[in-house]
């Protein structure tokens, strides 16, 4: 395995802000940027290359969809091999979600799987087949979910916990999408964070939702990472820290994306929780 | 409903064109992920095809965006696959099928897309065709750069294209000419625009098309008896049009 990603707060860097971080040295700990956008060559590429050279790097999927019942598209995975043979990256994730189906049907989105035995078997078969064709172990996200399949016979805690030990993945563990799931689906994070193995989680993700009201009058945390981080979402980092210690933690924002400086400074919050928690422990 | 049935019926829920309540579903999720799905994909349409938008409006493109999403699904996990078929589209959709030169609009704008992410090759250096003893060239074929790209339009397409750039907005449009181009990507990454003489279009697209060199020149001889194939060898070379040279199967 390759080291991992620095025990240290990092942002997601977005398009509007590549050319700022490459010419001045930014105080970034690592940066994690979407491997789709860097799919198959030419100026993106060799920018990504020259981000590789300057700071720890992240590769984070959207695309891959291994919470699918159908198999992982080769052309997508292919092309992921590609990037990772022309990129040295630190670590690649992707998310516990589905966006195809057999019949080369897609959405592009991060849509809930089923959590039961029968689906482990499936998405433990993707994850295997992705890890093999990459040779090299995934980071694997929990959801983001506004619905939920009816015949759970599991939560998505206790699912990823059964990932790990089958496939041998690592984790990402996404605190505004816990937070969220929880105003949203009523999802018990103390039993969801008490499931996981704590030698798995190798990043933190942090990110602000929308709160959307619907015509029939019902309302949903939307993740829009388009907001800063959310107290309640704070709140909750503080604790998953102090339940497992510092990890690599990532500010993520994708729509309305603001200066640097307030990306860097919601890292800087990220930091000093990190700081606090390490200073607590010698 | 088992596992795969459900992950189907989700999938169907949300890409139907026509909104459905569908009681497997809570409405409220549902609006969300096919407002997600609606959006992603009309927001790529709007980056892959600046140019059509500008020429149709923002409102106008917006509803015509609205209109392929309902006709074509996505059928790639990665976004930028998304819209190829967008030139075929506004050629025979009614409200658009009148203007004649948008679909080789169309057609252009997704080649500079797909040009700036192709991958990578190096280019035929000419010192590895001079190597070549000059009487097996006419035998010889060739891989295209994946950036490359020929449009053999008759339509100003460079025209149209510089009269949407910020450095040249609102150059003149002859619509009368034709302007047949050849897409490369040069040292920098970014997607050129370069207008072909009569015959190299045929030319170029023979060669990018796995011909031989002796039947892309004919190409170019049938276009026009003026073709000259010495010019139209330097111009491939010179904008790396040519990757390798093919080993005779």
């Amino acid at each position: 395995m390759t080291a991992p990603l620095p025990v240290c707060a990092g942002i997601g860097l977005r398009h509007p802000h590549y050319s700022q971080v490459l010419a001045q040295q930014q105080p970034l700990g690592w940066i994690e940027l979407h491997s789709e956008n860097f799919f198959d060559g030419g100026q993106p590429l060799a920018m990504l290359q020259q981000l590789a050279a300057c700071y720890p790097l992240s590769l984070h999927g959207v695309g891959l969809g291994l919470g699918a019942a159908a198999r992982p598209d080769a052309t997508h995975l292919a092309a992921l091999r590609r990037l990772l043979d022309a990129v040295p990256a630190v670590a690649v994730s992707e998310h516990l979600s589905f966006n195809h189906d057999a019949s080369q049907r897609f959405a592009n989105d991060l849509l809930p799987i089923p959590y039961t035995r029968a689906m482990l078997d499936l998405v433990a078969a993707n994850v295997a087949e992705a890890q093999d064709a990459l040779r090299r172990p995934l980071l694997i996200e929990n959801l983001s979910s506004y619905l939920a399949y009816p015949g759970n016979d599991m939560h998505e805690g206790e699912f990823l916990a059964e990932l790990v030990a089958r496939t041998g993945c690592g984790l990402l563990l996404d605190v505004n999408n816990l937070y969220v799931n929880q105003q949203n689906l009523g999802t018990d994070v103390d039993a969801f964070l008490a499931a996981l193995p704590p030698h798995a989680i190798g990043e933190i993700h942090l990110a602000g939702y929308t709160e959307r009201t619907f015509d029939d009058g019902s309302t949903l945390l939307v993740d829009t990472h388009s907001r800063p981080v959310y107290p309640a979402v704070w709140q909750l980092y503080r604790q998953v820290i102090a339940r497992f210690g510092a990890r690599p933690t990532l500010i993520e924002w994708d729509i309305d994306i603001p200066p640097l400086d307030t990306l860097l400074a919601e890292a800087a919050t990220a930091q000093a929780i990190l700081d606090q928690h390490t200073e607590a422990a010698t | 409903m088992n596992e795969t049935a459900w992950q189907h019926a989700l999938l169907d829920a949300i890409t139907t064109p026509q909104w459905q309540p569908d009681p497997r579903f809570p409405a409220a999720a549902l609006a969300v992920y096919r407002n997600n799905y609606r959006v992603g994909l009309m927001e790529m349409l709007a980056l892959v095809y600046p140019i059509c938008r500008q020429l149709l409006g923002e409102d106008f493109f917006e509803a015509l965006s609205r209109e392929y999403v309902k006709a074509t699904p996505s059928d790639s996990g990665n976004l930028h696959r998304y819209g190829g078929s967008f030139a075929g589209f506004v050629a025979a959709f009614e409200h658009t099928a009148h203007i004649g030169y948008l679909p080789d609009v169309a057609r252009l704008e997704w080649a500079l897309h797909r040009g700036y992410y192709a991958a990578d090759a190096t280019p035929l250096a000419i010192d590895t065709l001079a190597a070549i003893p000059q009487q097996h060239w006419g035998e010889l074929r060739f891989s295209g750069h994946p950036a490359c790209a020929v449009l053999d339009s008759p339509w100003p397409l460079a025209d149209i294209h510089a009269h949407h750039q910020p450095a040249t907005a609102g150059c003149a449009v002859d619509m009368a000419t034709a302007q047949p181009l050849l897409l490369w990507r040069d040292s920098d990454g970014l997607m050129q625009l370069h207008q072909l003489a009569p015959g190299q279009a045929a030319f170029c697209q023979a060669l990018l098309h796995g011909a031989t060199l002796d039947d892309a020149s004919a190409a170019g001889l049938a276009a026009t008896p003026d073709f000259d194939l010495q010019a139209a060898l330097l111009l491939v070379l010179q904008h790396g049009v040519l990757s390798a040279i093919k080993e005779p199967s």
